[in-house]
């Protein structure tokens, strides 16, 4: 424990020197793969003021993507670092083969909401409004809560569970999986390795919550559509693909904002009173064509759905839902967190120069701008008879009334437009891509370019990655690796094959970065801190044991491969080849030193490894907010397997969790050299 | 899994059998002052409910009449005998939420307070920043870069302190924890050390040796009390500690961190804070009334902070537990029968030197000229009175000005739920 604070959480970079030009030389000789060891890399041009010429491409490929893999390096240098740079800029132009092959056991990726939303019901759901209905035992009907002692729940779940099964449907933990499953994928094997940091950060940046309601349908199109093809153009029609986009519109409650005084046609409402178990989403026969068209019958299924959708997930106690049924019309009203939030979060900046004022008046803006039918059909519409149509002032500019939805439109623009949004988005990515401390004329420079460019992002990327700030020493291995890039580049540099990669999401979430499971509209916060405490540290150690040692189901190290030529028992020659793939050599004499000795101590043994404990799921996750009865999640103390359980899953469902490769005792030894390099202090940075 | 309400009412009803037994602990605390236990040290449970709990649907001001006219849809019926919905009586004016009946017995055997109109002067509405501003104790100023619990290990500096003086099963450390005192995260006892297999130690060694150099840096501090922090759990050994005095914990992750909270407090490794947070709190739609969304997560509080409670028995006597929230809702219910982000709240304290059985601060009032902004509940107690008066009376600290910068902590100002 550190018990004299220097009162400084700041990163310094002190110490850290390249490898022994000796080593350099012994490498050369031993290495089949790229192994870069930088020219001269000794301590007098650790001296100089300007990163090697390989120290610039193992930044720039730590940076614009997830870490080097074999022979990257190499390619980046032969093709020209301003080339690279280019074509990352233009994903388009990146050829990308295999990658939809490794993501043929995803189907979700390539349906529809609708499609989603019919494949993969809620368990709740299904037994509410399908089979079950007509089940034998009437006892079984709803979801047991109150009551319902462990056999009538056991039975009440099997009954679900056979359901799925007979019509090829699965439960939503599924889509879950498939989306951290694409992501894990595509930042480990895609060519464009820039447009999937810049998906990651965007999305970050406008986060939303999985297990929110509905969004556990709607996040799918909201990273494949919304957020996916505007990572790198106008930052105003990012802003505006998200803000019409029904994953935010659910997220933060901009769904139901209505005027106070939205004229209320009458007419609809009591049918929806008289079936208040029907769900749109499953047909009802009684609905007639001229009440389909009706906007207010539209909304207030809109509203019934998202309700029906929320009881689904707080709570399966039939009697806790019963004042649905006889609840009383709800009063319209305004609804501000969206509104506050696009400015705070998406746009201006806390300190961006907005009142609760303008909270206000954009939340007026932005009333009726919602999602017709999110079970049925799940698009943006725009319901004038919820819109305030009123004159409003938003930031000192006047929006003149009877604007309809241009009124939320020009408040978009506004904002888009707005100085403080090209600082605070400035800002943002430098922070990302040089430093948690951003330099000042950097983000003044790229402030500039959003100015100029019309909030141009690839433009604002270019700036970063062209300037000197960018290629500092101040800026190499300066930023702490978050979970998730930890656990790609480490896939990367070992040349892993990730085929099934739900045990790796799930260490993700065990070193602390749940994917799509931030619950916060702010997303991760972006610095150091966030990532290195005493518990996250451990598991990032953790992480590259099991990954070396083909602990994680669906994850494949080869080991012989890696070592090439060597022979095993050349130990010194092993760890000489971990470190020249995984760090180019680049290291720290003291990590050196370390290493050394525990080659001469020893640092594998032979056995068994323990079992990788429990790793925390979306479930558990959710378990604060949910009460699903169908995944019952883990105990406390106590192993219990629910449906959102990989295993479970797995045998019920066909997921595939992969295998887990047998390794030998030697290769075990072997492997966990490399496990041990994966844990210095140097792979932990970018 | 759902935690029926038949459940609840059985578990709860045996809480109250065991809490009629005579609380043994406050005779092991005319003990401790005698010298018997002088080893004891305070410690804090600070629990954040992350996302805003509506202080009114908690603690139920029935006796204000305005409360019923502003949420037609939302209030909790008053109090009334044999109505398993109506809201539990406290004093005559205000009443606990039905489904936090595991706390009316702390209350009523005098171990749990409520404060309440409490929160925080700054007028944001943003989770982000009053979360930040209640965790930093600096609210209105961004640039506080440590936590006040952190600052509190700060100011009482102890050169012998365990590594787990301060622990937060959470993920990753709340900004409370946040800044030179060292402080621990964890999501599960169990999973805390390197997993190598046969062989861990060795390999151990090795990660250790890496971390081992002092270059000032956050990684290797990390490391180096990563690695200190491993061994000691490992001789300590608190997952042999189970639940006692028939204390059940609900199966949610809240309730397991309570649970191992527990589990580390009678490991006697050294535990002085403890930090644990909460989610689901930001009601903005279908909150729902004696049930519903509020009522679940009301229940998961109160029966989890009661089994902690019990599980403690004894021990509670140097143990006191705050909940705190970053604001209140709006006191007129919104189009979606939910609230909007408010200002005032209430926060419950719990624990053998609480002065419970009562609710603390001044009631503002909920009609609307009484309220803030006309829309929130006023606030008449900063929480940073109710943090000082734990820091001081509870936890011992003298240096106040320095837990809280910026501020005049005032024992006048003190609300006086901690015996003295």
């Amino acid at each position: 424990m550190r018990r004299e604070t220097n009162g400084s959480f700041k990163l310094r970079f002190a110490g850290r020197r390249f490898a022994s030009s000796a080593l350099a030389v012994a490498m050369a000789g031993a290495l089949t793969f790229s192994a870069i060891i930088p020219a001269g890399a000794d301590t007098k041009s650790r001296a100089s003021l300007s990163l090697t010429e390989n120290q610039k491409i193992i930044h720039l490929l730590n940076r614009i993507g997830y870490g080097p893999r074999a022979g990257d390096v190499e390619r980046v240098k032969k093709m020209g670092l301003d080339k690279y740079i280019d074509l990352q800029l233009h994903p388009e132009r990146v050829d990308d083969p295999g990658i939809e092959a490794r993501l043929v056991n995803f189907p979700s990726l390539r349906m529809s909401t609708a499609e989603i939303q019919r494949t993969y019901p809620p368990p709740n759901l299904l037994a509410r409004e399908l089979g079950l209905k007509q089940g034998k035992n009437a006892a079984l009907q709803q979801p047991p809560g109150e009551g319902a002692d462990e056999n009538q729940k056991r039975e009440y779940r099997q009954q679900v569970m056979a359901y799925y099964q007979e019509h090829g449907l699965k439960p939503p933990q599924f889509l879950l999986q498939e989306l951290q499953g694409q992501k894990i994928i595509r930042a480990a094997y895609s060519e464009r390795q820039l447009q999937e940091v810049m998906t990651d950060f965007w999305f970050n940046h406008f986060n939303i919550f999985w297990a929110k309601n509905l969004d556990r349908d709607l996040t799918t199109d909201y990273e494949m559509n919304v957020i996916r093809p505007n990572t790198m153009g106008k930052f105003k029609d990012l802003l505006m693909a998200t803000a019409k986009s029904p994953a935010m519109l659910v997220y933060l409650d901009n769904f139901q904002s209505t005027s106070p005084d939205a004229q209320l046609p009458q007419r609809g409402a009591g049918q929806l009173q008289r079936r208040p178990g029907a769900l749109g989403g499953l047909g009802n026969p009684r609905l007639g064509q001229q009440r389909a068209n009706d906007p207010y019958y539209r909304q207030q299924q809109t509203d019934r759905e998202m309700q029906r959708d929320q009881m689904r997930n707080q709570n399966p106690n039939p009697q806790q839902q019963a004042p649905l049924a006889g609840q009383p019309k709800r009063k319209p009203g305004i609804n501000e967190n969206y509104a506050r939030e696009i400015m705070e979060l998406h746009t201006l900046g806390v300190e961006g120069g907005y009142a609760q004022k303008d909270v206000q008046e954009v939340a007026r803006c932005l009333t009726g701008w919602t999602v017709d039918r999110p079970r049925q059909s799940t698009g943006f519409v725009f319901r004038s008879f919820m819109h305030d149509n009123k004159e409003k002032t938003v930031l000192g500019q006047k929006i003149p009334a009877g604007g309809g939805i241009k009124d939320g439109e020009m408040v978009i623009d506004i904002l888009a437009h707005h100085p403080s949004t090209a600082k605070f988005i400035s800002t943002k990515l430098v922070r990302r891509f040089v430093s948690d401390t951003p330099p000042q004329a950097l983000v003044d420079r790229v402030t500039a370019v959003y100015t100029k460019t019309d909030g141009d992002i690839r433009e604002m990327l270019r700036t970063i990655f062209t300037s000197p700030e960018f290629n500092s020493k101040e800026a190499y291995r300066a930023k702490i690796k978050s979970p998730f890039e930890l656990a790609i580049s480490a896939i990367r540099a070992l040349g892993a094959d990730v085929n099934a990669p739900i045990q790796t999401a799930q260490f993700i979430a065990k070193m602390g970065e749940p994917l799509y499971l931030y619950q916060a509209p702010t997303g991760y916060p972006d610095r150091a801190d966030q990532w290195v405490n005493t518990g996250s540290l451990l598991e990032r150690l953790n992480f590259g044991l099991a990954l070396t040692t083909n602990k994680l189901r669906g994850a494949a190290f080869d080991v012989k491969r890696a070592v090439g030529s060597i022979e095993m028992s050349d130990r010194q020659r092993v760890m000489e080849r971990a470190i020249a793939s995984l760090l180019y050599g680049d290291i720290s004499t003291q990590t050196r030193s370390v290493l050394d000795k525990q080659l001469k101590e020893g640092v594998p043994v032979k056995g068994e490894l323990g079992a990788v404990p429990p790793i925390p799921t979306g479930d558990e996750v959710m378990a604060g907010n949910s009460t699903e009865a169908l995944p019952p999640t883990q105990g406390v103390g106590k192993g219990q397997k629910g449906i959102g359980n990989p295993e479970r899953l797995e045998r019920r469902f066909g997921l595939n969790a992969g295998t887990q490769i047998a390794m030998s005792a030697d290769d075990l030894e072997t492997a966990k050299v490399f496990g041990l390099v994966l844990g210095a202090p140097e792979f932990q940075r970018r | 899994m759902a935690v029926t309400r038949r459940f609840f009412l059985k578990s709860s009803g045996v809480a109250m059998a065991g809490f009629a037994a005579a609380p043994s602990f406050l005779k092991r605390a005319v003990m401790a002052q005698t010298g018997a236990a002088s080893k004891d040290h305070p410690i804090i449970i600070a629990i954040f409910q992350r996302g805003a709990m509506d202080g009114i649907s908690a603690v139920i001001p029935f006796g204000d009449k305005s409360y019923y006219s502003v949420r037609p849809n939302i209030a909790i019926p008053e109090p009334k005998g044999g109505n398993a919905d109506a809201a539990l009586d406290l004093d005559g004016y205000f009443a606990l939420h039905p489904q936090l009946a595991p706390f009316k017995a702390i209350y009523d055997e005098g171990h749990l307070a409520v404060v309440h109109a409490v929160g925080s002067p700054d007028n944001t509405r943003s989770h982000f920043d009053a979360q930040d501003y209640m965790e930093s104790a600096t609210p209105g100023n961004k640039g506080t870069g440590d936590g006040w619990l952190n600052r509190y290990l700060q100011v009482r500096k102890d050169p012998k302190a365990s590594p787990f003086r301060a622990v937060s099963f959470t993920a990753n450390l709340p900004r409370t924890l946040l800044g030179p005192a060292p402080a621990i995260a964890m999501t599960n006892i169990n999973d805390f050390g390197v997993r190598a297999g046969q062989g861990n130690g060795q390999v151990a060694k090795g990660f250790e040796e890496l971390y081992s150099q002092s270059l000032g840096d956050a990684l290797h501090g990390t490391g180096k009390e990563a690695f200190e922090a491993v061994k000691m759990l490992k001789k300590a050994n608190p997952l042999q500690y189970q639940a006692a005095n028939g204390a059940n914990y609900p199966r949610s992750p809240f309730g397991n961190s309570l649970l191992q909270i527990a589990q580390l407090i009678k490991a006697d490794i050294g535990i002085e804070v403890a930090f644990t947070d909460v989610g689901g709190w930001d009601t903005h739609a279908n909150q729902g009334s004696s049930r519903g969304q509020l009522a679940n997560r009301l229940q998961d509080l109160s029966q989890a902070i009661a089994a902690l409670y019990r599980d403690l028995g004894d021990r509670m006597r140097n143990v006191v537990i705050l909940t705190m929230t970053e604001f209140g809702r709006t006191i007129r219910q919104n189009g979606s029968g939910g609230t909007d982000h408010g200002h005032a709240s209430c926060l419950f304290v719990a624990g053998g030197p609480v002065k419970g059985g009562k609710v603390y601060g001044k009631w503002p009032g909920l009609s609307t000229d009484q309220l803030y902004e006309g829309r929130d509940l006023a606030l008449t107690t900063d929480f940073r009175d109710v943090f000082s008066e734990i820091a001081a009376r509870h936890m011992g600290a003298s240096n106040l000005n320095s837990i809280f910068p910026g501020y005049n902590a005032n024992p006048a100002n003190f609300r006086g739920f901690i015996r003295s």
